[in-house]
């Protein structure tokens, strides 16, 4: 599998991926436009690592193909559109957020054509009493038959964080599977009670919950794992 | 060891402890007994500092300190220990860095890994519980038994002074709840002067932790204590006298 690195340093605004790769995106503090071109066939997993970012990255991805990303944002204020363009492809798409500022998240997916498949997961902790915004829109448009749209949003406040989630769902084809959840809390405080009697502080329970809720979903292998959890680690929460 | 005082707790405004009293010394087993919704359970989770209910007065005494405003997490790293009735499902959470987690709490330094993984699995297996377990996120897709399993197993590992026994008895099968029993009277035997609770709507697992009390509950509050045959008593004759008597106390 051939691998690419693109990080603030890569000058580039489009990438074109006509074989098998991955991708680690590894942004900070920018702004920028990134256009992922993804050819008929083609397994793409991608890793992002984006810090204090507020960038557009779309994804146009062709027909039979398979796309995995796993996306750690801390303190970022990006938007993502995926394009489903042909039949018969399908992606995974995790993003977990850490949030400290006012910031908001758009994501878009579109399904353009049948046999489509998304499953989509937004984890979000927002630490502190700032404002914190998902936009998520799915649209599966009319050609969409047998195609398959699942949304998982869930943020988890901190500290008395004002979070918000703005699902939006069209549905222009009856003869597709699409469902979106949507839940702004704190962790059970029954999870937090039984960690407690174990001897854990309030910030242990804390950490292990944050953990298991930002990567218990994700797609990595053991090196991203431990990348991701020291990232997490160092977090002040 | 634990004591309460004329302890009274509400849960918004439903009255469940009913002046409370209770005194476990150092090394005596204590069981409770009482039917459903007598606030066994919540008892339990007063003594471990359990935000949701209120104490409106008494106190908690554990070790000759009042203990009431103290932290859950405080409270358990002092030696209490409750294995609960429903022990829940942690997703994602593994159990052996939880474990791992529980016992840097209460060291200075952090315990070894090797030293840890040898020591878990041993207590695995005494417990008869499957290696895997341990590796797993905490109860997810563990049967009612299993997870009692796994309650005892954190005995084994955390050893604490004061440990209540929520309706240990309920999910296990007989066989392994006399595997359980065994694995806790070994752990009393090591720790002589650890003190237990047992809250049980059955005798059975009497026959396996002998108990030196027997208090039988009813409304809240103690209505009678005895010995080890009380609990006999009331499983041959119901609840029902005593709960007469309590009636009685509560139009006087
Ligand atoms: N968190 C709670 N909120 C409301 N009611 C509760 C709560 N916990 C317990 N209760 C009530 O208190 C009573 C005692 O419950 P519990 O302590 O679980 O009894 P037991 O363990 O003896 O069966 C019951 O009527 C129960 O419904
Ligand atoms: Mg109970």
């Amino acid at each position: 599998m051939n691998k690419l690195i693109i990080d603030n340093s890569v000058n580039i605004e489009e990438i074109i991926v006509d074989s098998d790769m991955d991708i680690t995106i590894s942004f900070n503090d920018c702004k920028r436009n990134l256009n992922i071109q993804v050819m008929p066939g083609v397994c793409l997993k991608i890793f992002d690592i984006s810090n204090n970012t507020n960038n557009s990255i779309v994804y146009n991805i062709a027909e039979s193909c398979s796309v995995v990303i796993n996306k750690l944002s801390i303190n970022c204020s990006d938007t993502v559109d995926v394009n489903l363009n042909d039949m018969n492809s399908n992606i995974k798409f995790y993003s977990s957020i850490i949030n400290y500022e006012d910031n908001e998240y758009k994501q878009n997916i579109n399904h353009n054509d049948k046999d489509s498949i998304s499953k989509i997961i937004n984890h979000c902790i927002n630490v502190y009493d700032n404002k914190f915004k998902f936009i998520v829109n799915g649209t599966i448009k009319k050609d969409s038959i047998n195609s398959s749209f699942k949304q998982d949003n869930k943020i988890i406040n901190i500290n008395n964080g004002k979070s918000f989630i703005l699902p939006n769902l069209i549905v222009d084809n009856n003869d597709i599977d699409a469902s979106h959840s949507a839940y702004i809390g704190t962790f059970d405080e029954d999870l937090i009670f039984y960690m407690m009697t174990r001897g854990l502080s309030l910030k242990e329970c804390n950490s292990l919950l944050i953990k298991s809720f930002l990567l218990g979903s994700m797609d990595l292998d053991d090196r991203q794992r431990d990348i991701l959890n020291s990232i997490i680690e160092k977090v002040n929460m | 060891m634990l004591k309460t005082e004329n302890l009274n707790v509400t849960v918004g405004d439903k009255k469940i402890l009913n002046n409370f009293n209770i005194d476990i010394k150092d090394g005596e087993i204590h069981a409770i007994m009482g039917p459903n919704g007598t606030g066994k359970s919540t008892l339990s989770k007063v003594i471990m500092g359990n935000k949701n209910y209120n104490i409106e007065s008494g106190n908690i005494i554990f070790d000759g300190e009042v203990i009431n405003d103290l932290s859950t997490d405080e409270r358990a790293r002092r030696g209490l220990f409750i294995s609960m009735q429903n022990p829940i499902s942690i997703e994602g959470v593994q159990n052996s860095e939880f474990l791992k987690t529980a016992i840097n709490a209460r060291r200075e330094s952090p315990v070894g890994l090797y030293e840890f993984m040898k020591t878990i699995k041993c207590a695995a297996e005494e417990l008869d519980m499957k290696e895997e377990m341990i590796h797993r996120a905490i109860n997810v897709g563990a049967s009612g038994g299993e997870r009692k399993k796994n309650e005892v197993l954190q005995i084994k590992l955390l050893k604490p002074s004061f440990i209540i026994l929520d309706e240990l008895d309920s999910g296990l099968d007989i066989d392994s709840l006399k595997t359980v029993c065994e694995n806790i009277n070994s752990y009393l035997k090591e720790n002589p002067s650890t003190s237990v609770l047992i809250i049980t709507h059955y005798p059975r697992i009497l026959e396996y932790i002998k108990p030196h009390f027997v208090h039988m509950m009813i409304c809240g509050k103690i209505v009678k204590t005895g010995d080890y045959n009380l609990a006999f008593d009331i499983e041959k004759n119901g609840y029902s006298d005593t709960f007469t008597i309590s009636e009685n106390e509560k139009n006087e």
